[in-house]
């Protein structure tokens, strides 16, 4: 006969003790019809590509303001770039890293990047985007790296109140965090960037803000003392959008920076007012791109590359939404004649 | 050969609750409010507003949790600093009532404290503790308190909803925090005034306490894991039912009866982890051979000794490893 081993279990003595239902419940949820998957499951799979960044400087980028008054440490302390690693995204096999340009910023002496396996690697800076707050670095390893890279998102099917995580690998580079929000705008920056309620902060910047499928929305960036209105953790966080990304990304390969955004510049004013039909110009500035154009005071311009102008204000903001030397086609009317001009939009000059 | 005989299974819940793993967030869970809401109810009414005074002028205010249906406060030294005089408990309905430091340990930022009994056998409504060795990253979190003394000021307790988003180790102390170690990191809201009240699980199950401690990359909620703090908190826990004379009461020991040499013998096949057995060096294989300074025989024997026990008593053990014995006393938990 096979020897029974009997156990007591004096985990008690009372009477009383009722089973707690512990009903072993599984491991996997039950599949949901949106997303048959698990935070932590989505997690894992993503945070294979989301790595962390240490760099080493000579020194910083300045405050953005000066910091006085009863209140310094604390704000110092709150806009002061905190020790630790900062966030980044690997590309692909190449070694090719994605990170916001303020992690780099300041004079770097040396970068390294920790890898989701924990083997760590120096890297150097290819280019970088002031206009998208993007850099671009690249891991230095004759050693082959992890087949891992995010896959993208379709920018265009992007919408306003779409579930998204927010990823970081800081303080810990060991260790994911992550926030989770919704797209609260889908083009900011000139239609650029995505904007976000996911409490996005220091250890969020350059990190990536995937859907639900896992997929890469935007990356984190503007976060950090250089854009202090929008504040860490404050429900106002912007990422620069996949779409964008993928558009910069082969210039940025090529070594080239990208420069900040220059406002296109027509050269007319005009009343800003409310409503109306088109935009009436009050005042050419000699030498801009609406002069050579042969624009006059008093021309109403009724079109701009097409679309019918309500007011001032609208032509001023699809000004800029065009770039510095793109031609743009107007519709102009000056008495009952309607003439079709087309100016090259030029950089604002010096003094205006 | 040995031969084994008969016993009696007593009971394994709290062994198997601890070590059950919990179901996992889907990621459209995140989104949903449906569970919010069902969570509130239940837990809510056990926490509380709390606020001293120290050396006069000093007030403090912040959160705590009633664990255990007689009125024991879990909250943190933020909340009741050491010599913490006038202490009030506000109540859910507007109640105040006075309270009494059970337990401060500033290390971990620990404070336990009684309510005084409003009258005689009152029993609070209580949270459980979790599991927090069990908490994954994404998993949803709540955060309730006492935000802007808003349970005082008008009987509210603040919800905040989020996620685990982050679990990683505080190396230094900021803001009025002593705390350094383990943490674990919210999405939900933490304001002022919700320091040393829970962050709880979707079960509503106590995770961790927030904590004023924060990391300056994330600048987000943190709390000291419960897991932390249990070996601190177990042995003040429980309850004794002066009409049933039974309590509930928790070692971590699991026995088995044995044929030895000269006869019957009491062995333990497994220690809880933690526990008050594990606190107290037991091991498996050893054999108990007295319980309160009797001899024991068999395990009928260790249940009658055992019964009647209340939390926080100390179970005098006489015990034989490898031939040789030794006195060994163990602080008994209480449980609910």
């Amino acid at each position: 006969m096979r020897p029974q081993t009997w156990k007591a279990l004096a985990l008690l003595a009372g009477s009383l003790l009722l089973a707690q239902a512990s009903a072993k419940t599984s491991d996997s949820v039950v599949p949901d019809s949106v997303v048959p998957e698990t935070v932590d499951a989505l997690l894992e799979r993503v945070g294979q590509w989301v790595v962390a960044i240490e760099v080493e400087r000579n020194e910083d980028i300045p405050l953005p303001f000066q910091i006085r008054g009863a209140s310094a440490n604390q704000l110092r302390n709150y806009f002061k770039r905190p020790a630790g690693p900062a966030t980044g995204i690997l590309l692909d096999r190449e070694g090719y890293v994605m990170t916001s340009f303020y992690n780099v910023a300041g004079t770097v002496q040396s970068m390294r990047v920790i890898l989701s396996t924990g083997n760590s690697f120096p890297a150097k800076l290819i280019a970088k985007s002031f206009r998208d707050d993007v850099a671009l670095l690249r891991i230095e390893t004759n050693e082959s790296l992890p087949e891992a890279g995010p896959i993208w998102a379709d920018s265009s099917k992007s919408q306003t109140g779409q579930i998204l995580f927010a990823l970081g690998r800081s303080p810990d580079p060991d260790r994911l965090t992550v926030t989770e929000g919704i797209v609260s705008a889908t083009r900011r920056n000139g239609g650029r960037a995505i904007q976000t309620d996911a409490k996005l902060n220091y250890g969020n910047a350059g990190g990536p803000l995937v859907n639900l499928e896992g997929r890469l929305v935007a990356m984190a960036s503007r976060v950090g003392h250089t854009q202090p209105q929008w504040g860490l953790n404050s429900g106002v966080g912007f990422g620069t959008s996949a779409a964008t990304l993928l558009a910069i990304l082969p210039q940025l390969k090529a070594g080239k920076d990208i420069g900040p955004f220059r406002p296109p510049f027509l050269g007319v004013r005009g009343n800003r007012n409310p409503s109306g039909k088109g935009a009436q110009v009050r005042q050419v500035i000699e030498g801009s791109a609406a002069a050579q154009a042969g624009v006059r005071v008093d021309d109403v311009i009724r079109e701009f590359n097409g679309i019918e102008l309500y007011n001032f204000d609208h032509l001023r903001r699809l000004i800029f939404s065009c770039e510095v030397n793109e031609k743009i086609r107007l519709k102009i009317q000056r008495g009952d004649q309607v003439l079709e001009v087309a100016p090259i939009l030029r950089v604002i000059p010096r003094g205006l | 050969m040995q031969r084994m005989s008969k016993v009696l299974l007593l009971l394994a819940a709290l062994l198997v609750a601890w070590m059950s793993p919990c179901p996992r967030a889907s990621a459209s869970e995140v989104a949903s409010t449906r569970s919010f809401v069902s969570t509130y109810r239940k837990v809510s009414t056990a926490v509380v507003g709390l606020s001293c005074r120290r050396g006069g002028k000093d007030y403090y205010f912040g959160t705590g949790t009633i664990i255990d249906p007689r009125g024991l406060v879990i909250t943190s030294t933020t909340v009741v600093p050491k010599g913490a005089r006038h202490l009030k408990v506000f109540l859910r309905g507007g109640v105040i009532a006075a309270g009494e430091v059970v337990l401060t340990e500033s290390q971990k930022e620990l404070v336990l404290l009684r309510v005084k009994q409003l009258e005689k056998r009152t029993e609070y409504p209580y949270v459980k503790l979790g599991n927090s060795d069990d908490v994954r990253l994404g998993d949803p979190a709540f955060t309730l308190g006492n935000a802007f003394q808003s349970i005082e000021v008008d009987d509210q307790v603040s919800l905040g909803k989020g996620l685990v988003s982050g679990l990683y180790n505080l190396n230094a102390t900021s803001s009025q925090s002593k705390y350094a170690g383990p943490a674990i990191e919210t999405s939900a809201h933490l304001n002022s005034g919700m320091d040393g009240g829970p962050l709880l699980d979707r079960d509503g199950a106590v995770l961790g306490i927030l904590c004023l401690n924060y990391s300056r990359n994330r600048w987000l909620g943190t709390a000291i894991p419960i897991n932390e703090l249990k070996s601190l908190v177990l042995p003040h826990l429980g309850w004794f039912d002066d009409r049933t004379e039974s309590a509930s009461v928790y070692v971590g020991l699991e026995l088995e009866e044995v044929e030895g040499d000269d006869g019957l013998m009491v062995r333990i096949a497994r220690v809880g982890e933690p526990s008050p057995a594990s606190l107290a060096q037991l091991g498996a294989g050893e054999r108990i051979t007295r319980v309160k300074g009797a001899r024991l025989e068999s395990l009928g024997g260790f249940r009658t000794a055992f019964a009647a026990t209340r939390p926080g008593e100390t179970l005098r053990l006489e015990v034989v490893k490898k031939g040789e014995p030794r006195q060994v006393e163990i602080l008994v938990w209480g449980r609910y």
